[in-house]
């Protein structure tokens, strides 16, 4: 990747997630879990898929309609679930996903597009299934 | 830089080495700085400089040279023609027709126009970006003084029947002030034939340079303008301001250029943006922003559903294209003339207006072409939402 494509200057943790992101695709099987939040309307969708392997998060996956952001916030949740334990995803808040991906002012929203996503997922895991 | 793939000359040109060896000498400190107001040999040299610009500009419009008013650019044409007839009529109780797919510069100089007490109709163009010649006819009223609408649309390239509509304009009495910005040097234009009173042009979309236009203000009939800019009187009184020579020499030499191919490089532009359309037939689900047939040829403008319009534009770093997208979400502000055309804020959001001109090279539409079907592929087997069906 030429540093130089970054022609509008997103901030490097959005911009190397955004070109090349590692955990983009669809997950199927009994053992996967889906949420989607945000709508076509706002122009931001995001899908979070995980693929359980008992307590483990075996694969996560993630498709997104949106800005760059909005797609580099979802490639950064699924690489957490795969790394962090479900103990640690109540950490996973707004402020969180902005400090980690350095998303501006006016991206504010595609992080809580994230923070809505990852609760959606944690109140279906609770559900017996 | 090499691998740049420029297809925005609807927003700019590059200088065209002629023009710009055309000018290079009026920037001579010595011999070539006269001021072309000035009763002496360097003004007269400036001066006669001037005039034969002023001659090549005429000739193609089919104008007489002494109908061409220089203005630093099309901004300022559009201002001088509205406002000025306006002011000149008076500016109360009057009435103008236009479109709501103008340049900002005449939808601004409307809208000021209306905190002065002047009402306007603003068309809404057919679903196509054209804006028919009845239309405009059944805008009118008793007391319309002036209908302005642009030639060609800077975003559709929708070619508006400006010709049609003039005879019947002058016909009624209204003055017709045309924005001819994207059709100067690119279609024939022939003000000898067609009674359209003013017309504002820009050197740097054809080819010229920056900071230097004109506005075509006919002779006979008169078409009668109140001033804008006061001071020495220059241009007839219409315009003052000392006459920047070496700009207004590279815009006479750009249209004596365009004037020498108008016709075949029109078929070449319009034979590669059609390689470029046929090419992006690959990707399902694209739509054509303006017209199929009436459109300037250097102009294409489509939008990708499910490709978002910030993304697609972040994924061409190598394209200097136009987006119908803005970049930030606080001003996110889809194209008000792609809106205007009915399309919805995603639609109008996703698409890309690319624009062919001089240099623009079949390896380079090739390329792009490539680049914009993986960049739209890439977001929308990306997107929850796709779907090819």
């Amino acid at each position: 990747m030429n540093p130089q494509d970054n022609v509008y200057a997103y901030r490097e943790p959005i911009w190397q997630r955004f070109r090349a992101p590692r955990h983009a695709g669809r997950l199927d099987g009994a053992q996967v879990l889906s949420t989607q939040a945000g709508s076509a309307a706002t122009r931001s969708v995001l899908r979070l898929q995980i693929e359980l392997d008992g307590e483990r998060v075996a694969r996560a996956r993630f498709r997104a309609y949106g800005c760059p952001t909005a797609i580099a916030v979802g490639e950064w949740l699924a690489e957490q679930l795969e790394a962090r334990p479900r103990a640690a995803w109540a950490a996973i808040d707004v402020a969180a996903i902005r400090d980690a991906l350095e998303i501006p002012d006016d991206k504010a929203h595609c992080a809580l597009l994230g923070e809505d996503v990852l609760r959606a997922l944690q109140q279906q895991m609770k559900q017996p299934s | 830089m090499n691998d740049m793939i420029y297809l925005d000359y609807a927003a700019t040109t590059p200088l065209d080495p002629r023009v710009r060896d055309a000018m290079l000498p009026w920037l001579d400190a010595e011999t070539h700085f006269g001021n072309p107001a000035s009763d002496h040999a360097l003004g007269r040299r400036a001066r006669a400089a001037v005039e034969q610009a002023r001659a090549q500009v005429a000739q193609l419009i089919g104008a007489g040279a002494d109908e061409i008013v220089w203005t630093s650019g099309a901004t300022e044409a559009n201002n001088l023609a509205i406002k000025g007839a306006l002011e000149f009529r008076g500016l109360k109780g009057a009435h103008v027709v236009t479109s709501r797919v103008e340049h900002k510069a005449v939808l601004d100089t409307c809208r000021y126009l209306e905190t002065q007490g002047t009402r306007v109709t603003y068309l809404t163009p057919q679903a196509d970006g054209i804006v028919g010649v009845e239309q405009v006819l059944a805008a009118l009223q008793p007391d319309t003084a002036l209908v302005s609408l642009m030639w060609v649309n800077n975003e559709t390239g929708a070619i508006n029947p400006v010709e049609a509509l003039a005879p019947r304009l002058r016909e009624r009495g209204i003055l017709f002030h045309v924005d001819a910005v994207q059709a100067v040097g690119k279609l024939p234009v022939d003000l000898a034939r067609v009674p359209i009173d003013l017309l504002s042009l820009s050197a740097h979309k054809l080819y010229g340079p920056k900071g230097i236009g004109a506005l075509f203000v006919r002779k006979r009939p008169r078409a009668r303008l109140a001033p804008q800019i006061h001071g020495g009187g220059h241009e007839q009184g219409m315009r003052s301001g000392t006459l920047a020579t070496q700009q207004i020499v590279g815009l006479g030499e750009a249209c004596r250029i365009a004037a020498g191919a108008l016709v075949e490089e029109g078929e070449r532009l319009r034979g590669l943006r059609e390689r470029l359309w046929q090419q992006l037939q690959a990707l399902p689900k694209i739509h054509l922003n303006g017209p199929a047939d009436r459109r300037a040829p250097g102009i294409l403008n489509v939008s990708f559903a499910g490709a978002e319009g910030e993304s697609l534009r972040a994924m061409l770093p190598q394209l200097m294209v136009s987006s119908g997208s803005a970049c930030s979400s606080a001003t996110r502000e889809p194209s008000y003339v792609l809106r205007a055309l009915g399309r919805d804020d995603e639609l109008a959001g996703s698409s890309l207006r690319l624009s062919l001109g001089r240099y623009t090279s079949e390896a380079q539409i090739d390329r792009a072409a490539a680049e914009i079907i993986a960049a739209v592929r890439f977001l929308r087997e990306l997107s929850p939402l796709w779907s090819e069906s």
